[in-house]
C-alpha cells in the first residue's frame, strides 16, 4: 500500500506539472499568434468578410475599457486557434505515466518499479524483497523528480520572449504594411492562380523584353500582331491562305469516280424501339413554345 | 534477507542464493562441458520450469554428454533411452510381467520402464517409431504412465531431455507438431570455437576424463522450481509476451502456423527462470527476448515462400521481436548458432518413415 500511495503522489504531481506545461504552451502560442496577427494587421480581415463588415467599428465595453469589434474578434480568434493548436499538440504527445518516467530517470529502478507496482498485492518471498528494496529506493525521491526542468525553462523563456515582444509592438503600435486587404492584389500576382493567367502566359516573352502595355493578343488573322523577342520585332500575322480554312485560288484535283448504283432501299417502315407516346412531364410546354418561337422568327 | 519464511511456504532459498547456486552449478558443468554455457543455461531453465527440452545439433557436439552431465550434477535418478526404430512403448513405460510367488501363485507385477526416473534422456528421439514417441506424450504432459488399466504417477521432478540430429534424415520419424509443442524449449547447439575445441582436446585426451561432483539435490531443485514461479513479472512484459506469441499467428508472410497458448505460458515461465538464474527478483524485457527463440522456434511452421527464400525460424522470430520493439537488436550469442541457420529447409513436416 505504501508503494501505491507513493505512486499516486507522483501521478498527482505529474498531472500538476503537465497542467503547467500545457498552460505555458497555450499562452506562448497565444502570444505568438497575437504577434503575427498584429504585425500583419489581421483585424482588417473583418472588413473584407461581408458577414462581419456591418459590425466593424462597433465598440464594446470590456472590463471598463472600450474594445473595437475587430480587436475583440481577433483576440477571440487567437484564443481559439491557440487552444486548438495546444490540444492537437497535447494529443500527439506520448504521455508516459509516473512509473515510466521514474524508471527512465533512475535506471536502477528500470523494470523493477513497474514490476513491484503491478505485483504489490502478491504475497511471496521474492515480491516482498522486491517491494522492500523498491520502497527504500523511491523514499528519497520527491515529486519534483518528475519535473522536467528543461521543458519548464524553455516554456518560461518562450513565454517571456513572446509576451515581451507582444507588449512592445502593442505599446509602439508597430505593424507591417501588409494587411488582408492586400490579399486579392497579391493573389493577382501569383502565376497560375491570378484571374488573367491566360494573358500572363501569352505575353510572357514580350513582357520580359520590355514590351509592357502593348497588346500582343490581337486576332492573328486581322490586325498586325507583333511581339518583341530579344529586341527583334516579329510579326505574328498569318497571311491569307496559310490558315487551315478554305484555300482560294487553288484548284482541287478532279475526281472522276465511276457512278455506282446504290443498293435498293427497302421502303418498309421500321418502327422505332424507343418511342414514347407521352412526353416527359413539364416538357410539352417547353417544346411547344420552342416551335412557336421558331415559327414567329421565320 | 529472507533465509526462512514460514508464512510464504517452506522455501528457504532466496533469489540471491539461487543466483549463487546456479553460478557454482554452471561452473561445475563447465568442468566437463566446454563452452555451451547458453545451452546449459537453457536446459536448466527448462528444468526449473518443469518442462522438457529438445536438443538439436550435428553429431559429435556433445549434446548427450551435456545432458548426462547435467543429470549427474543434479543428483537425480537418471535413465537413458537410446531410441531405435524397433523400440516399443513397453520398453519405455514398462510392462506387466507374470511372477510366481513362493506359494506357487502366479500374478502380474509391473516392471517399471526407464521413464520412471527424474531425468530421462531420450537419445535420437526421431529414430523411435511414432507409436513409441507417442508413448512419451502422456508422460511428458500428464507426468503419469498408463499401462493396461493401471495409471502410475511419475516421480517429481520429471524431465525428458530429448536429442535429435538435423541431418541423417534416413530412417527417422519426424516428431509430430503435437509432440513438439510438449517440449518447452528447443535448443540448438553450435560448433565450439577454436579455443573451446582446443580445451576439449586437452581435457579428453588425458588418461582421466573430467568428473563432476553432485551439485543440486532433489529437495533444493523442487524449492528452486517453486521459487521460479514466484518471480514477479510486470503487466507490460506479460502483454509483450502475449503480443510476441500472437504475432506468430498474424505474420502470414513468414509463418504459416503460429504458436499455441502453451507457448505464452512457456515464454513467461522461461523468462522467470532466466531471471532467477541471473539472480534477479524480477523479469526483464531481455529475459523475454532471449527466451523467445528457444520457446518459439519449434512451435512455428514457416510458409513455403519463407522457406524457399532461406528464412529460418529464428530470423522469423527476430522479425516478430522487431515488430514488438522497433529498437530491438538481435544478440548473436543468445540466438541460433550460425551453423544452425538452415533448419527451415530441414524442417520435418512429412509424417512417416523416410527411406
Amino acid at each position: 500500500m505504501e508503494l501505491e500511495a507513493a505512486v499516486n503522489k507522483y501521478e498527482s504531481a505529474l498531472r500538476t506539472y503537465r497542467a503547467i506545461y500545457t498552460f505555458l504552451e497555450f499562452t506562448t502560442t497565444f502570444f505568438t499568434l497575437y504577434l503575427l496577427f498584429t504585425l500583419f494587421n489581421m483585424q482588417d480581415i473583418f472588413t473584407i468578410i461581408p458577414f462581419f463588415e456591418p459590425y466593424t467599428g462597433t465598440k464594446y465595453n470590456f472590463l471598463g475599457s472600450e474594445l473595437l469589434f475587430e480587436t475583440l474578434g481577433i483576440l477571440l480568434a487567437e484564443l481559439g486557434l491557440a487552444a486548438i493548436i495546444t490540444v492537437v499538440r497535447q494529443l500527439r504527445k506520448e504521455k508516459k505515466d509516473a512509473i515510466k518516467l521514474l524508471e527512465e530517470k533512475y535506471p536502477t529502478l528500470k523494470e523493477r518499479l513497474s514490476t513491484a507496482y503491478d505485483n504489490r498485492n502478491v504475497d511471496n518471498l521474492i515480491v516482498k524483497d522486491l517491494l522492500g528494496t523498491v520502497k527504500l529506493e523511491i523514499k528519497p525521491l520527491t515529486s519534483s523528480a518528475l519535473l522536467d526542468r528543461r521543458l519548464l525553462l524553455i516554456g518560461i523563456g518562450a513565454l517571456f520572449l513572446t509576451a515581451s515582444t507582444s507588449t512592445y509592438i502593442t505599446l509602439t503600435d508597430y505593424h507591417t504594411e501588409m494587411t488582408p486587404k492586400n490579399l486579392p492584389d497579391a493573389m493577382e500576382n501569383i502565376p497560375f492562380i491570378s484571374s488573367n493567367k491566360d494573358k500572363d502566359l501569352f505575353s510572357l516573352e514580350g513582357n520580359e523584353a520590355g514590351n509592357k502595355g502593348k497588346d500582343t493578343s490581337e486576332d492573328l488573322f486581322s490586325e498586325p500582331a507583333v511581339i518583341v523577342v530579344e529586341g527583334t520585332e516579329i510579326d505574328l500575322k498569318i497571311p491569307p491562305g496559310t490558315s487551315p480554312g478554305l484555300t482560294i485560288g487553288e484548284e482541287g484535283e478532279e475526281r472522276k469516280d465511276a457512278f455506282g448504283q446504290s443498293a435498293a432501299y427497302d421502303p418498309e417502315a421500321i418502327a422505332s424501339q424507343a418511342y414514347y407516346e407521352n412526353l416527359p412531364e413539364g416538357y410539352q410546354n417547353i417544346i411547344q413554345s420552342y416551335f412557336e418561337e421558331m415559327a414567329e422568327a421565320e | 534477507m529472507y533465509e526462512k519464511d514460514s508464512e510464504a511456504g517452506q522455501i528457504s532459498i532466496t533469489y540471491e542464493n539461487a543466483g549463487r547456486i546456479f553460478n557454482s552449478f554452471f561452473e561445475e558443468i563447465g568442468r566437463v562441458v566446454v563452452g555451451q554455457r547458453k545451452a546449459v543455461e537453457h536446459i536448466v531453465i527448462s528444468i526449473l520450469c518443469g518442462g522438457h527440452v529438445l536438443v538439436e545439433s550435428n553429431p559429435g557436439l556433445g549434446k548427450t554428454l551435456m545432458i548426462s552431465t547435467i543429470s549427474k550434477a543434479l543428483n537425480l535418478k537418471f535413465s537413458r533411452i537410446q531410441c531405435t526404430p524397433d523400440l516399443m512403448p513397453a520398453d519405455i513405460t514398462g510392462t506387466n510381467i507374470i511372477e510366481e510367488r513362493e506359494s506357487g501363485k502366479k500374478e502380474f507385477r509391473f516392471e517399471a520402464g526407464p521413464v520412471f526416473s527424474n531425468i530421462v534422456l531420450a537419445d535420437e528421439i526421431n529414430r523411435a517409431s511414432p507409436k513409441t514417441q507417442s508413448a512419451l506424450l502422456e508422460a511428458m504432459q500428464e507426468k503419469q504412465v498408463t499401462v493396461g488399466n493401471d495409471t502410475y504417477l511419475l516421480d517429481k521432478p520429471f524431465f525428458i531431455l530429448a536429442t535429435q540430429n538435423p541431418i541423417e534424415m534416413e530412417g527417422t520419424y519426424p516428431l509430430p507438431e503435437a509432440q513438439l509443442d510438449r517440449f518447452l524449449l528447443k535448443i540448438l547447439i553450435d560448433y565450439p570455437n577454436f579455443e573451446e575445441e582446443k580445451e576439449i582436446i586437452n581435457r579428453y585426451t588425458k588418461a582421466e576424463a573430467p568428473k563432476i561432483r553432485r551439485g543440486i539435490d532433489k529437495s533444493t531443485l523442487l524449492e528452486l522450481q517453486a521459487l521460479t514461479r514466484q518471480v514477479p513479472i510486470s503487466e507490460e512484459l506479460k502483454e509483450r509476451a502475449l503480443k510476441i506469441v500472437a504475432l506468430t499467428r498474424k505474420d502470414k508472410q513468414n509463418i504459416e502456423y503460429g504458436a499455441s497458448p502453451r507457448a505464452s505460458i512457456g515464454l513467461i515461465l522461461a523468462a522467470k527462470a532466466r531471471a532467477l538464474i541471473k539472480g534477479r527478483n524480477f523479469v526483464s524485457q531481455e529475459d523475454l527476448d532471449v527466451m523467445a527463440y528457444p520457446v518459439l522456434r519449434h512451435r512455428i511452421i514457416l510458409t513455403f515462400e519463407a522457406e524457399r527464400s532461406g528464412i529460418t525460424p529464428d530470423e522469423a522470430i527476430t522479425e516478430l521481436l522487431k515488430q514488438v520493439n522497433p529498437g530491438y537488436k538481435e544478440e548473436k550469442n543468445e540466438t541460433a548458432p550460425e551453423n544452425q541457420k538452415e533448419p527451415a529447409k530441414k524442417k520435418l513436416k512429412l509424417p512417416g518413415f523416410r527411406k
